[in-house]
């Protein structure tokens, strides 16, 4: 059995996600509203009642990486003439790095 | 390998049930010989979701505990740097006063009420060296200027005594500490790792510096320093390297959570005992460039960048309570939907409801009811039907012993305004009684029993909102003494002789639907004003509980329908848990244990809403894990 499920979900603030959820089951948020969630009944309940769409790995994977690519994108579109790679660091913070799902 | 008896000093106890649960309880191990389980009282730690900030931003700054937090300045999508400032209550976050200066990447110190702010950048880009002073509603920019201007630092402290070390000062990295007495900032002794983007924690006498980033390109630091008030030591190191990281506390228990390692945004958390830090659960999502506030036990992190800027906030506990926030669900529907239904007399689990308008469009058939509908704590059963048809009536009492007043009338086309009457309900059928002494209107804040009740201010023909109060003693209705605020459509709470009312709007010749906020407190013979007043001006409210400790939610706050919850505690007022459906004109029962809501006006022009909510309290629990092998 996959140790992960895979979905996309709004975070709709407070109680999106409890202390309960999280001792329950694995839980941890990505670009793109992408959900990676426990393979257990609870999991899966979670990802159910937050209107959430299961997705596959690889199509969750493709949602991050679009967003990823995007913000890698705006990063590097976003310069001011004359300035140094140290000065623009500091004005954008580091530019995004690829993230791999579990 | 070290036994239990070598770590704790004591020998596993052999107990019929559980020993008192408490902080000295924590950390035991004890073997229960009645449900024949090996036990232990540990601390719980967990993050789990806050309420989002209504501005998605990251290099903001800070500052408060959990339940009580500001957060103000930093970069928004599409907008380089703000001055908007947003307020915590532990469960959502609302507007404050703006700063008097858009900017970002500051330090902060203080609390909610008590805040400061200095340093940053200003677009331009500008590098700050000044400092701002919030009192809770409005930042005053103060004369006191740090020595170094300086951005992505940190600070430590109170409004009064705050302490600023670390940053950037472009292009070099700064050491340079500064302390901060109210009036002026004076430099101290520098941190020995020159650092920017750092977190700091504690006093202005007693401070810790962590993580950071201690030059360009380089890596986030583990390096963790102390500050006694005069100069900084080098203590045991974060496990994780991180900048841009959240974190807040004391000298001797603080946290770090997020942040950038170098190569990547981070979820991880440690906690510093005083001498240590150990690695901890891990928040839900990683990001860096956020901000923290709060405590070790009881922290809160909130903004930052994923890859885009976020609003979203987490909560971290850890202590050996199991927390539970106060809550609302879902209930059993109404059998009808309406709005200006009477409020809800009763309990969560036994309650009662009459009257309200089913329409549009306003005709007898569909327009307004006299059904009444009865609540059991899971289901609504149709109910007998008063005389007239009804809305906006007040109603005090519980399921079996209700008045029902002050009736806006609509028996047919055209309408015929004649609210003036008044009924008994006994759980099973409405009577007519003595009609109310007062002028004859609607819309009133209603409360107390069948035998002590009050029915407050009210809409007069035309629209007209007055300040009449009467009272209601099983007989009839006695004119009382005038309450201070006109408002009409209001709300209200408690008994006869320890009564609150809030909400509402005044309107009349001289004004027009202006929102109350103020809340009056009636003590049997006259109405006060309390010292705090409801956040929202809105109108058809719900409230319930007491005198002291009532819920007052939902409202129209035309166009919007409000689905924010307010806690007046005799004292201040807090937000609470939003419900799951905005609405107005809804009705309102229980307790600020157990409470409830139902119907209403969710969407201008669309169905009424049949939806009942239930209010659950929040709680903390102290509960012994069970151990097992798996």
């Amino acid at each position: 059995m996959a140790l992960f499920i895979y979905g996309t979900a709004t975070n709709t603030g407070k109680g999106f996600f409890t202390a309960e959820d999280r001792r329950n089951f694995f839980l941890r948020g990505y670009p793109g509203d992408v959900w990676v969630v426990g393979n257990n009944e609870k999991g899966a309940l979670w990802l159910a009642e937050k209107n959430g769409v299961e997705k596959t790995k690889s199509e969750a994977q493709t949602i991050v990486t679009a967003e990823v690519d995007a913000a890698k994108a705006a990063w590097d579109a976003n310069n001011v003439e004359g300035e140094t790679a140290e000065a623009k660091e500091q004005r954008l913070g580091p530019r995004p790095t690829d993230i791999t799902l579990p | 390998m070290a036994d239990y008896s070598d770590i704790r000093g004591y020998r596993v106890k052999y107990l019929s049930s559980d020993p008192t649960l408490n902080s000295s309880t924590e950390g035991q191990v004890w073997y229960n010989s009645t449900s024949g389980t090996l036990k232990s009282l540990v601390q719980i730690k967990a993050w789990s979701a806050g309420g989002n900030m209504t501005t998605a931003r990251y290099t903001l700054a800070g500052t408060g505990t959990q339940t009580a937090s500001i957060g103000m300045g930093g970069e928004t999508p599409g907008s380089p740097n703000t001055n908007a400032t947003e307020e915590y209550s532990g469960y959502a976050w609302t507007a404050g006063g703006n700063m008097n200066a858009s900017k970002k990447e500051m330090g902060a110190a203080g609390t909610q009420t008590a805040g400061l702010i200095f340093g940053g950048i200003a677009p331009g880009p500008t590098l700050l060296n000044t400092t701002e002073e919030y009192d809770g509603s409005a930042w005053t920019a103060v004369p006191g200027t740090l020595n170094t201007a300086r951005r992505t630092f940190d600070g430590s402290g109170i409004q009064t005594a705050a302490l600023a070390f670390g940053g950037y000062i472009g292009p070099a990295y700064s050491n340079a500490t500064e302390a901060y007495d109210g009036t002026s900032w004076t430099s101290g002794n520098p941190l020995i790792t020159t650092r920017s983007n750092l977190t700091g924690a504690g006093t202005q006498t007693a401070s810790l510096a962590y993580g950071g980033q201690p030059g360009p390109g380089a890596p986030g630091t583990t390096a963790t320093e102390s500050y006694d008030g005069t100069s900084w030591t080098t203590v045991n190191s974060l496990s994780q390297q991180r900048y841009a990281a959240a974190g807040d506390g004391l000298q001797t228990v603080a946290f770090s959570a997020g942040g950038y390692s170098g190569t990547a945004n981070l979820s991880a958390t440690e906690e510093w005992d005083g001498t240590n830090w150990s690695t901890s659960t891990s928040m839900g999502t990683a990001r860096r460039a956020l901000i923290g506030s709060g405590s070790r036990t009881a922290g809160l992190v909130f903004g930052g960048v994923v890859t885009v800027a976020t609003g979203a906030t987490e909560e971290y506990n850890s202590n050996i309570n199991a927390i539970t926030k106060a809550a609302w669900a879902s209930g059993g529907n109404m059998n009808t939907g309406r709005q200006a239904l009477s409020n809800a007399a009763g309990t969560q689990t036994a309650s009662m409801a009459v009257g309200g308008n089913a329409g549009p469009p306003f005709t007898p058939s569909s327009g307004y009811l006299n059904t009444s509908e009865e609540y059991n704590g899971s289901s609504w059963t149709t109910g007998n039907n008063l005389g007239e048809r009804t809305g906006y009536s007040g109603n005090s009492g519980t399921q079996t012993a209700s008045i029902v007043s002050h009736n806006f009338i609509f028996n047919g086309t055209p309408p015929s305004l004649t609210p003036s009457t008044s009924y008994e309900y006994d759980g099973s059928t409405f009577s007519a009684v003595n009609n109310i002494a007062g002028s004859g209107r609607y819309g009133v804040a209603a409360f107390g029993t069948q035998t002590a009740a009050v029915a407050a201010c009210g809409s007069i023909v035309p629209a007209n909102s007055v300040t009449e109060s009467e009272e209601y003693d099983g007989t009839s209705w006695t004119v009382g003494n005038p309450t201070i605020v006109e408002r009409q459509r209001t709300t209200g709470t408690g008994t006869q002789t320890a009564g609150l009312m809030t909400a509402g709007f005044d309107n009349g010749p001289a004004v027009s639907y202006s929102p109350a906020t103020v809340i009056e407190l009636y003590d049997g013979t006259s109405w006060t004003a309390a010292a705090a007043s409801i956040n929202d001006g809105a109108w058809q409210r719900a409230s319930f509980g007491t005198q002291t400790n009532a819920l007052i939610s939902g409202g129209n706050a035309s166009p919007v329908r409000l689905n924010s919850t307010e806690l007046y505690d005799g004292t201040a007022v807090s937000s609470n848990a939003n419900l799951a459906t905005g609405r107005a004109a809804l009705g309102g029962a229980g307790t600020v244990t157990a409470g409830l809501v139902a119907a209403g006006d969710a969407t201008p022009g669309s169905a009424y809403s049949t939806a009942t909510e239930e209010y659950t309290e929040g709680s903390e629990a102290i509960t012994a894990s069970t151990l097992t092998t798996s």
